[in-house]
């Protein structure tokens, strides 16, 4: 596809991923992927970008303007969570002021005498509530107080607001009175987040929350955007649910992108199960202070509109990601009752564990090392220390309060095996509230494993939940770059209809998907995509009218039939759905459909991949099957019981393997940003063609 | 430290995530598919899982004043029947396990894979011997009846093949109406009887059939009976998402170490509240304070708390509080235990401990019968869980606060501000009962503001 002869010409995509010690660049050149990584700049992450980018300029013979990047970004999780946003106002219908503040009238901690709120977004002098009211049938029943407007858009002006977000009750059924307001704002010069143009929906606390943050973060994201963008023009974000925005939607709509970087990871993760036809994949990312987990079924990840970040509710689609506070830096400690805890405290980058050789504080990173599960290597291709002594002495401690608490002599090892177990317990937890706990049964999933720590864990934990299969992809430190650079540009849409499921309302319905879906096409062929790489899927939310949740079901807008049928189908899937979900069905029960999706999904040119880079040494084949000899060999601890005597465990370089080589089991497989721990038990360790490292169980 | 023989670490944490998530997701089960805003919106409901011995073992932190309550439910539950596999108890009279009539309990066992397939074949055996066979007369010779033929092939000890439940679950949702003088259930009744329906202990569910009679009986004494019934189906519904989850537990581990822990998770809480204790000084802290009235007269109705810290064990007791009133503002006996186990678990910290039975172990409540802190048949009860739970939470603070004035907040709003609303719907013509409170706020802390509009 690459023509030499106007190589200098040739646009060069990437993808990158800025994460909390590292940016990940990853790109594509004539004969493949290439990827590398970068400090990242937490001070201003477009730096270290702009850096890395003229680094491809430079080896790709290009210029900046010609790069076309796919960003995933944290920074709008970052000012989110550390409530770096701007100063902020929320007008609401008079009345609602609070809404905001008061949410659902629980308490974040039941048994917390001490506990807070997490911090409004907005302070309470600059929630206001303006006079007027559309019913829950769309009808005006007091209209907009059109004076008490100006003295608003003037005090506002008064206050320095720096963003101004508008959320009025049933807008979603009647938009004008936010019209009019978004109208009489312009003159205040600064981004508005209008609520039933971001989201059309019911819930009014999950809306105002969603809208507030998005105007919360719009300056800043906007900004940095606009940073970037003069430097590199054609500059795509990913969004959490999953495909990329333009950098002016992500601008405009940044709680769109709340999930971007971990999004990535998820993307990619599919497309490696894909390449080798795995349809059902739990994803697993294990970072210093947390991990994502999702689960993934027939190749397509699974959206969520009930998230919950930085303790506030963003309504918008995002993927179902469940992030636990546990990763390679949490740390281990009895407590009062004698029982072993780990995390969710973190020692961060700074002092972090033990054999980072600052602090004391023994981490699963440092039970990890003690174990010897490392393989002796050192970390990021040896640019990177681990200070050994420093973790034993950190868990010896550790070692003798659980002694105490046992009233029995706990060893070292055995100590160290406890807080990977521990450690593991939480990881399972989570594991199991995206499958179990949702009807998926793990055995006929693949655990999909990527990111610095996960590798370690991952086989531990697959056989806790009968995963069958575990999976570390090419390049698993990188994965959530890749994830963005194929990511395809996908819009979300959806409204709420609250229609009961009758046929004479399929009509109804069918005309909002009519219209969703012309503003969809409309919109991505302004993006370049012409109709046949366009892709509209459609959805509606439904439940026992007299619920309050629904399920979501996948639908075909184009379907034949009379609508007396379409609504009888539609019928049969929801209490089939309902009866998988929670055991049981309501066949009596009149259907409610909640609200209508639409994904509209603008397709990419695939990747030219390329062939993995080996270069096999002493390589003897049998049966098909290249053997090879391992780099080395190492001590690993895997029960207490062999406390003086480790096992020896082989060592391989994942460098060195070529595809279909076959492990030894037990192994490790090193390599740049990860290492993977193939514990005894295991049935089959190999590279698959494509280079993905396969674990059987 | 020694006696705990056998206790692990590291096992006990895992257990202790593994029983917490089976009530956490017991309770997501039930807010997902139930219809009354009070339970899905409001989310006044719990669910907890129980030890062999109908023992608590770990409850979702969903409703503070469910959590030293619903063991008696059980217990009550326990009493009057012995459970087999698929049945399901249902209860809510608040002299026998209850708190008040809307709070409705659900509790299930949950069997061991041996015993579920012993029952079949012992039914199946007696379905082919006919009537000749004397009817089984007790349940304890059933049990060696189908211990003894099950004994030649499946050699098991005997902990493992008793017919008895290795678990029980249980739920608690308060329906938005269960029938009475006013909608909502939360009215001015004189009496119990006043109040609405009253469900001694009885099985909704036997052997897996729903008993229909008594399910007709109940939903035709309540408003909007199709609601009702959908949030049954909901608590059901829930029921069988814990039992899932528990027996997946078995599987794998094993009934003896899955019951093992249990135990140990008891004696862990029991351990973590007898430091708390230890850590108040010792001594007689009182205090007292007042409902303003019962609704019915203007008099002033006192709460009095009598605290004594002694080492590793604390003494409550509510005598001198007021005599039982006319109003239905009185407090059944597990609601008192419940603000108690309330406000010690408040003084263990935010640590996730698990709700287990051992937190009420090193603590006495003395609750004189008949007084306003234990209510007798048949004085009206309705807001007894309401107001006058708040209240005991308040004047045990404040007894505590002079114990620990660095560490206690201030009274709190002391009410749940009960809103209800029933009729018939204009445009539907179908009746409707609705029930929800609104929150006030809590006190302020030595170091800190309270926080306004939380429960």
């Amino acid at each position: 596809m690459t023509k030499p002869k106007k190589q200098a010409e040739q646009t060069v995509r990437v993808g990158v991923d800025t994460g909390g010690t590292f940016t990940d660049f990853i790109y594509q050149t004539a004969s493949g992927l290439s990827i590398f990584k970068l400090a990242s700049t937490p001070a201003d992450p477009s730096q270290a970008i702009i850096n890395g980018l003229e680094r491809i300029a430079h080896e790709t013979g290009t210029s900046l303007e010609k790069i076309e990047i796919v960003h995933g970004t944290t920074v709008g999780t970052n000012a989110l969570l550390e409530r770096r946003g701007a100063r902020t106002a929320l007008i609401t219908t008079a009345g609602f002021e609070d809404v905001l503040v008061i949410g659902r009238q629980a308490r974040p901690s039941l048994y917390d005498l001490n506990v807070q709120r997490p911090a409004s977004l907005v302070p309470d002098e600059l929630r206001l509530g303006i006079h007027e009211r559309v019913n829950a049938d769309g009808a005006v029943i007091e209209p907009l107080d059109l004076e008490a407007l100006e003295s608003l858009v003037d005090h506002l002006k008064s206050a320095k607001v720096d963003s101004v977000a508008v959320v009025l009750i049933f807008s979603f059924l009647h938009p004008n009175h936010e019209q009019r307001i978004a109208e009489a704002l312009a003159r205040l010069n600064v981004p508005l987040s209008i609520s039933h143009q971001l989201l059309p929906e019911y819930r009014e606390y999950e809306r105002t929350s969603t809208v507030t943050i998005n105007a919360y973060l719009q300056p800043l994201m906007s900004q940095y955007l606009h940073r970037l963008s003069k430097h590199v023009p054609a500059l795509r974000v990913m969004q959490s649910a999953g495909g990329s925005i333009s950098a002016s939607v992500a601008g405009a709509e940044p709680v769109r992108t709340i999930l971007s970087g971990p999004a990535g990871g998820v993307v990619g993760a599919l497309r490696a199960a894909h390449g080798i036809g795995v349809p059902n994949i739990i994803t697993f990312d294990m970072g210093g202070t947390s991990t994502d987990v999702a689960l993934c079924t027939d190749g397509e990840m699974r959206m969520t509109n009930e998230a919950t970040v930085a303790g506030l509710p963003v309504a918008v689609a995002m993927m179902d990601i469940h992030t636990v506070g546990a990763g390679g830096g949490s740390i281990a400690r009895v407590d009062a009752g004698g029982g072993l805890r780990v995390g969710p405290q973190s020692a961060g980058a700074d002092p972090g564990p033990a054999c980072y050789g600052r602090g004391l504080l023994p981490t699963v990173t440092d039970a990890n090392l003690v174990l010897g599960r490392f393989g002796g290597a050192q970390l990021l291709g040896g640019d990177f220390t681990l200070d050994e002594e420093r973790a034993r002495e950190a868990l010896m401690k550790l070692a003798r309060e659980m002694s105490e608490a046992a009233g029995r002599r706990i060893n070292l090892v055995e100590a160290a095996l406890g807080v990977v177990r521990v450690v593991n317990a939480g990881m399972e937890r989570a594991l199991r509230l995206v499958s179990v706990e949702r009807g998926f049964d793990p055995r006929g999933f693949a655990l999909l494993t990527f990111g610095g720590a996960g590798g370690l864990h991952a086989v531990e934990l697959a056989r806790a939940l009968r995963v069958p299969r575990v999976i570390v992809p090419q390049r698993p430190g990188a994965l959530s770059a890749l994830g963005a650079l194929a990511s395809d540009v996908v819009r979300e849409r959806s409204r709420t209809v609250m229609l009961g499921a009758t046929a004479e309302n399929q009509t109804k319905l069918a005309d909002h998907f009519r219209e969703m879906n012309r503003e969809a096409r409309s919109e991505l062929r302004r993006e370049g995509f012409s109709d046949k790489r366009q892709r509209h899927d459609a959805s509606v939310n439904a439940r026992y009218k007299g619920q309050s949740f629904e399920l979501e079901l996948k639908i075909d807008v184009k379907q034949q039939g009379t609508r007396a049928g379409a609504a009888a189908k539609l019928a049969s899937l929801f209490h089939q759905t309902h009866k998988a979900r929670y055991g049981y069905a309501l066949d009596g029960n009149t259907i409610e459909l909640v609200s209508a999706r639409l994904r509209s999904i603008g397709i990419i040119e695939p990747l030219q991949e390329n062939e993995v880079s080996h270069q096999p040494k002493r390589r003897t084949i049998s049966k098909n099957n290249v053997r090879l000899a391992p780099h080395a060999t190492a001590p690993v601890h895997f029960t207490p019981e062999a406390a003086r005597r480790p096992s020896r465990v082989a060592v391989y370089r994942r460098e060195d393997l070529p595809p279909g080589a076959r492990l030894r089991v037990p192994s490790i497989i090193t390599e740049y940003s990860s290492t993977t721990l193939v514990p005894p038990g295991s049935a089959h360790a190999f590279l698959d063609q494509l280079g993905n490292l396969i674990i059987e169980l | 430290m020694k006696r705990q023989s056998g206790f692990d670490p590291i096992t006990l944490e895992i257990y202790r995530a593994l029983y917490t998530s089976v009530a956490e997701e017991m309770g997501i089960a039930l807010r997902r598919t139930s219809f009354s805003p009070n339970i899905k919106e409001r989310r006044d409901y719990s669910c907890a899982v129980f030890d062999t011995e109908g023992r608590v073992i770990a409850q979702g932190d969903h409703m503070p004043v469910h959590l030293g309550s619903m063991p008696m439910a059980v217990r009550a539950a326990l009493q009057k029947v012995t459970f087999s596999p698929g049945d399901t108890v249902a209860l809510n009279d608040p002299f026998a396990g209850g708190t008040h009539l809307p709070d409705v309990t659900l509790v299930a066992g949950v069997f061991g894979e041996k015993a579920e397939s012993r029952r079949q074949k012992a039914e199946g055996r007696r379905r082919k011997a006919d009537s000749s066979e004397p009817k089984a007369g007790s349940t304890g010779r059933k049990a060696a009846d189908e211990q003894g033929s099950s004994s030649a092939y499946c050699p098991l000890p005997s902990a493992f093949s008793s017919p008895r439940p290795l678990f029980y679950v249980a739920n608690r949702a308060h329906h938005a109406d269960i029938g009475g003088g006013a909608p909502g259930s939360m009215g001015m009744a004189a009496d119990i009887y006043g109040e609405g329906v009253r469900i001694p202990p009885l099985r909704l569910i036997s052997k897996g059939k729903l008993n229909e009679e008594v399910f007709d009986l109940l939903l035709a004494n309540v408003r909007a009976a199709e609601e009702r019934r959908a949030d049954f189906e909901a608590q059901l519904g829930s029921l069988k998402t814990g039992e899932a989850r528990l027996r997946e537990i078995i599987e794998r581990s094993g009934a003896r170490e899955a019951a093992a822990y249990a135990g140990h998770l008891i004696e862990y809480a029991a351990r973590i509240m007898r430091r708390t204790i230890a850590h108040i000084p010792d001594g007689v802290y009182e205090a007292e304070d007042w409902l303003d009235d019962d609704g019915v007269t203007d008099e002033e109705i006192r709460l009095r708390v009598r605290v004594t810290i002694k080492g590793e064990r604390a003494r409550v007791d509510f005598s001198g509080s007021h005599a039982q009133v006319r109003g239905p503002v009185n407090a059944v006996e597990a609601i008192t235990t419940a603000a108690v186990t309330y406000v010690f678990r408040c003084l263990v910290g935010a640590d996730d401990v698990p709700a287990s039975a051992g937190l009420m172990q090193p603590i006495e409540v003395i609750a004189p019968p008949g007084t306003i802190v234990n209510a007798l048949h048949p004085a009206p009860v309705a807001g007894g869980n309401v107001e006058t739970s708040q209240r005991i939470v308040d004047v045990l603070f404040k007894a505590l606060a002079r114990a620990l004035p660095h560490q206690i907040p201030a009274a709190s709003q002391g009410t749940m501000n009960n809103l209800t609303i029933g009729g018939v719907n204009p445009h539907t013509q179908q009746e409707f009962a609705y029930y929800e409170t609104m929150a006030g706020g809590m006190g302020a802390r030595p170091s800190l503001d309270g926080i306004s509009a939380v429960h």
